[in-house]
């Protein structure tokens, strides 16, 4: 093989590309956990759902996958508050395994319905076709604005999460619920938001990921699994953790993918996670807890 | 009959309730089995819903319970592995339907396929592009094998690499195996057979990821003489569908397409348009596939001395029935069964892509149009 | 009467914890909430603030009826509450955690001028305001935590044990600090174990005992009383 440097930069470009989408994936399911302490599978059935939605109001013909996204990403961020405000509150004080059992469960529900509404078939859109190309470097305009997208919305994110009133707050109630609440803190009123965040958020994902990918239902089980497993790798609180292990996962699929073969890095990256955590069990990013 | 109405394969089970069904009518409107009386055929339909299980009890449950005389079936590779066993235990004979190679390696007494498996359409794919590269005087040296890694792509992969290896003339500079569920964007991939310079790939995938992989060729513009698949991704409407003109040139390997029909035989031809006509949709492999299996297990039935599992499975051991004379026969070129109890008559055909349809490229006697090889490149596609 | 607890019981789960406490609180007092291990002093505390739920009897804040309202209700109202154990956010910044004070869009928009005010009562945080929260020595906590409720522009200011665990010169400063809050014109309900400088700077006092108000009455009556020295010091 000829590893010249086209072939090596065309595979960390899209490596870091398509990564920066399953950060995005990862980052609103790490939000979720962080916040209402649940291990939300179903974000994934969410980000299908998304990449349906964004599907459907494109094959209409009127919008484009970008602004079907902008149209889809509100709509799910109500979805998210409601979510919460039926569902995960009361599921909120049972135990975790009952939290993964539901939330699974979730999931499935999610990916029958979308197998039941559409079917079995593949979709996808049809690609814009254009490319940008430097130096033997070949990207797809879609893959590009999707990982710069991605990457903007996790910057954006967190910079909301870290300096606005409501972020910090939303950060206070994750990382002491009890006394959130005891100063006055309206700790559900920001878990609503939060969750509605994070399903809009995936919202943005799924339609970034549909204007590149093929769509069907099964989809979901994969990325639910992508998501977690970036999210325990990156420790599993921190938002830009989440992101920056999403990029890692693009990138070490990309390698291994050239390197070795596709179906070994795919496996790969999933045995990698395992051994990154007995080597270090709170996370690539995360601090050993002080005591 | 045992084929899957529910589950993953129940597209293939539809197809096959669709074609058996045609045969058994019109052989009881003819009179029925004349050797026995003018006895009519019954066909009890069973499901298998793709799931090992179910298959297994349907298939016991039609044998002891309904006593057939034999077994039509199983439209799903997996299926048709475990159902087989069943009919082996009970000694019924059993005409089956799915593609697996694996199949009719297992040295089963009772089990015999009908249709065009994955060794055959690997083998021809190689051996086409042998023929090609012979007629064309365009010398192949470096090819690679593409494949999803489940059973499906590994089996291909398998076949492919011992086909090339038979022939001896390429470098198989990479067999690249990955895992069609987990694929979000494919051109790491064709990046990878890219930096190899590859000029042929050998490639079986699903739909979806046959989508990604060669939207992905396009977009790093990997000029390829020849992209070979054994039927797979290609036949699937799907495909075409979403690439549209970027699924030119491209080759597959297969059983029946519908662009065969104007060069059916008489019979054959009417047999398609009532298909059509009942069903309200095109025949697919799996249907072809059916037929053929239906009329080797009828003419059988006609030529068993008595009407038991014993005599049945003398008279099918002999089945020779020829495309051009049943009419029930539409895949060329009929059923005879050869020591493994493949169809010996079954004969792949190879079709290449071109305006967005598959057009049988080979054999010349099928042929609508001339290949294209090597393919034009990206570039110079309009 | 700014605040107006009348038969207040609370039971966790099948246990009760309080039955039927009753207290009043004018504007402008500093009353202190005595009692020993267990008596029901927090769960009183949480319980005025709606963090638990309450099975019986009123609470009356500024003339409203106000038991079955939620936490940040109550601290809208101006009802801020110094929780036992600080509760801070460890992995947010001291500022962070001052600025969370802020519990209602009023407080907020004023909060420059607050924090001037608290970083002035309180010194030693000024240099450590980007520092974590989880970082600080016990006594700095304390004074995160006291500042953090002064943020919200307390008309109620209830402490819950504001001096737990800090060194004797620290539990001046604080009680210094709560005479000069007090002498802002703050109500203040404070819990305490030092009783000598919760009399000092309390007014009056009440005494729980087993989930019931034993004792109340000046601090100078309380100051004299067996019963307290029997609470506190196993007399
Ligand atoms: N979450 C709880 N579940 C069950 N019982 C509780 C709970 N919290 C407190 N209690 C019980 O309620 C009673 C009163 O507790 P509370 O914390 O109010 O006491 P306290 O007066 O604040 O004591 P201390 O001076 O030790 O802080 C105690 O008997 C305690 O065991
Ligand atoms: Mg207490």
């Amino acid at each position: 093989m000829e590893l010249t440097p086209a072939v090596i930069g065309q595979m960390l470009v899209t490596g870091v590309l398509v990564g920066s989408i399953y950060g995005a994936v990862a980052m609103g399911f790490s939000l979720i956990f962080g916040v209402v302490r649940i291990v939300n599978f179903a974000h994934a059935g969410g980000v299908v759902w998304a990449m349906y939605a964004v599907f459907l109001v494109t094959s209409g013909g009127v919008l484009g996958p970008y602004l079907a996204t902008a149209l889809v990403i509100p709509v799910f961020f109500g979805l998210g508050y409601l979510l919460q405000r039926a569902l995960m509150v009361r599921i909120a004080d049972m135990t975790e395994e009952m939290h993964i059992v539901f939330t699974f469960g979730l999931l499935l529900v999610l990916t029958y319905l979308a197998q039941f509404a559409f079917g079995h078939d593949v979709r996808f859109l049809a690609s814009s076709e254009r490319h940008l190309a430097f130096g033997g470097i070949v990207v797809q305009r879609e893959i590009l604005v999707g990982g710069g997208v991605a990457a903007l919305s996790a910057l954006g994110l967190h910079v909301a999460l870290a300096r606005t009133w409501l972020g910090k707050a939303i950060r206070a109630s994750a990382d002491n619920r009890r006394g959130a609440v005891l100063i006055g803190l309206d700790v559900r009123a920001l878990q609503r938001v939060a969750v509605a965040v994070s399903v809009a958020s995936a919202a943005l994902a799924g339609g970034l990921l549909a204007t590149f990918t093929t769509l069907y239902p099964l989809r979901a089980f994969e990325l639910a699994i992508l998501a977690f497993l970036i999210v325990v790798l990156s420790g599993i609180r921190s938002l830009l953790g989440s992101f920056g292990g999403g990029v890692i996962v693009g990138v070490l699929e990309g390698a291994g993918t050239l390197l070795l073969s596709p179906s070994l890095a795919q496996l790969g990256i999933h045995a990698l996670i395992f051994a990154a955590l007995l080597i270090r069990p709170e996370g690539l990013w995360g601090r050993k807890e002080a005591v | 009959m045992v084929v899957g109405l529910t589950g993953a394969a129940a597209d293939y089970g539809r197809d096959a309730l669709r074609a058996f069904p045609l045969v058994v009518d019109r052989v009881n409107r003819e009179g029925g089995i004349k050797a026995h009386g003018g006895a009519t055929v019954k066909l009890h339909v069973a499901d298998h819903q793709t799931d090992l299980r179910v298959t297994s009890s349907e298939t016991e449950r039609l044998i002891t319970r309904n006593n057939v005389l034999g077994i039509l079936g199983w439209a799903a590779s997996g299926s048709a592995r475990v159902g087989s066993e069943v009919t082996e235990r009970y000694q019924v004979p059993a005409i089956d339907t799915s593609v697996d190679y694996k199949l009719t390696e297992r040295g089963l007494k009772y089990f015999y396929r009908a249709a065009v498996h994955t060794r055959q359409t690997c083998d021809l794919g190689v051996q086409f592009v042998a023929d090609m590269e012979k007629a064309t005087g365009k010398a192949v040296k470096r090819v690679a094998i593409l494949h999803e890694d489940l059973a499906y792509g590994t089996g291909a992969g398998d076949l492919y690499k011992a086909a090339i290896e038979r022939l001896g003339r390429w470098q198989l500079v990479d067999r690249v195996a990955y895992t069609a569920a987990k694929l979000t964007e494919a051109t790491g991939i064709v990046n990878k057979l890219k930096a190899q310079n590859v000029e042929v790939v050998f490639q079986a995938s699903y739909p979806a990821d046959g989508i990604l992989i060669q939207r992905a060729m396009k977009q790093l513009r990997l000029n390829l003489f020849a992209n070979v698949h054994p039927a797979g991704a290609p036949p699937n409407t799907q495909y075409v569908a979403n690439l549209k003109d970027d699924a030119n040139y491209v080759y597959t390997a297969l059983g029946w397409t519908a662009s065969m029909f104007e060069k059916l035989p008489p019979g054959a031809r009417a047999t398609v348009e009532q298909y059509r006509k009942v069903h309200g949709v095109d025949v697919q492999d799996q249907a072809g596939y059916s037929l053929s299996a239906a009329a080797a297990m009828v003419d059988a039935l006609g030529r068993a001395r008595s009407l038991d599992r014993a005599a049945l499975w003398e008279a099918v051991k002999t089945v020779d029935i020829s495309f051009g004379k049943d009419p029930s026969i539409i895949i060329p070129y009929g059923v005879k069964w050869d020591e493994k109890h493949d169809n010996a008559k079954a004969q792949a055909i190879m079709t290449q892509i071109s305006d967005q349809k598959l057009v049988v490229v080979y054999p010349k006697d099928l042929a609508q149009k001339n290949p294209v090889f090597p393919a034009p490149k990206w570039e110079e596609r309009a | 009467m700014l605040l107006r607890v009348r038969d207040l019981q609370v039971h966790y789960g099948p246990f009760q914890a309080l039955f039927g406490v009753s207290l009043e609180i004018d504007e402008g007092e500093a009353v202190c909430l005595l009692g020993g291990n267990g008596a029901g002093k927090t769960t009183t505390l949480r319980a005025l603030m709606g963090a638990l739920p309450i099975s019986g009897g009123t609470v009356e804040l500024l003339g409203q009826r106000v038991e079955h309202r939620a936490s940040h209700e109550l601290a809208a109202m101006g009802m801020i509450h110094v929780p036992e154990g600080r509760e801070l956010f460890p992995s947010l910044t001291v500022l962070e955690n001052l600025e969370l004070g802020c519990v209602t869009p009023g407080t907020r928009r004023r909060s420059a001028e607050t924090l001037a005010v608290v970083l002035d009562l309180f010194p030693a945080l000024r240099g450590r305001r980007r520092q974590l929260a989880g970082t600080l020595s016990g006594g700095e906590q304390q004074m995160v935590a006291i500042g953090r409720g002064l943020m919200g522009r307390p008309k109620l200011l209830m402490l819950d044990e504001p001096s737990l665990g800090l060194a004797p010169v620290l539990v001046d400063a604080v009680f210094a600090t709560l005479e000069r809050i007090k002498a802002e014109g703050t109500t203040i309900v404070v819990v305490e174990q030092h009783i000598h400088h919760a009399l000092r700077v309390c007014g009056r006092g009440y005494v729980l005992e087993g989930g019931r108000i034993a004792q109340e009455g000046s601090t100078a009556d309380l100051g004299r009383s067996d019963r307290l020295r029997a609470a506190y010091l196993g007399m």
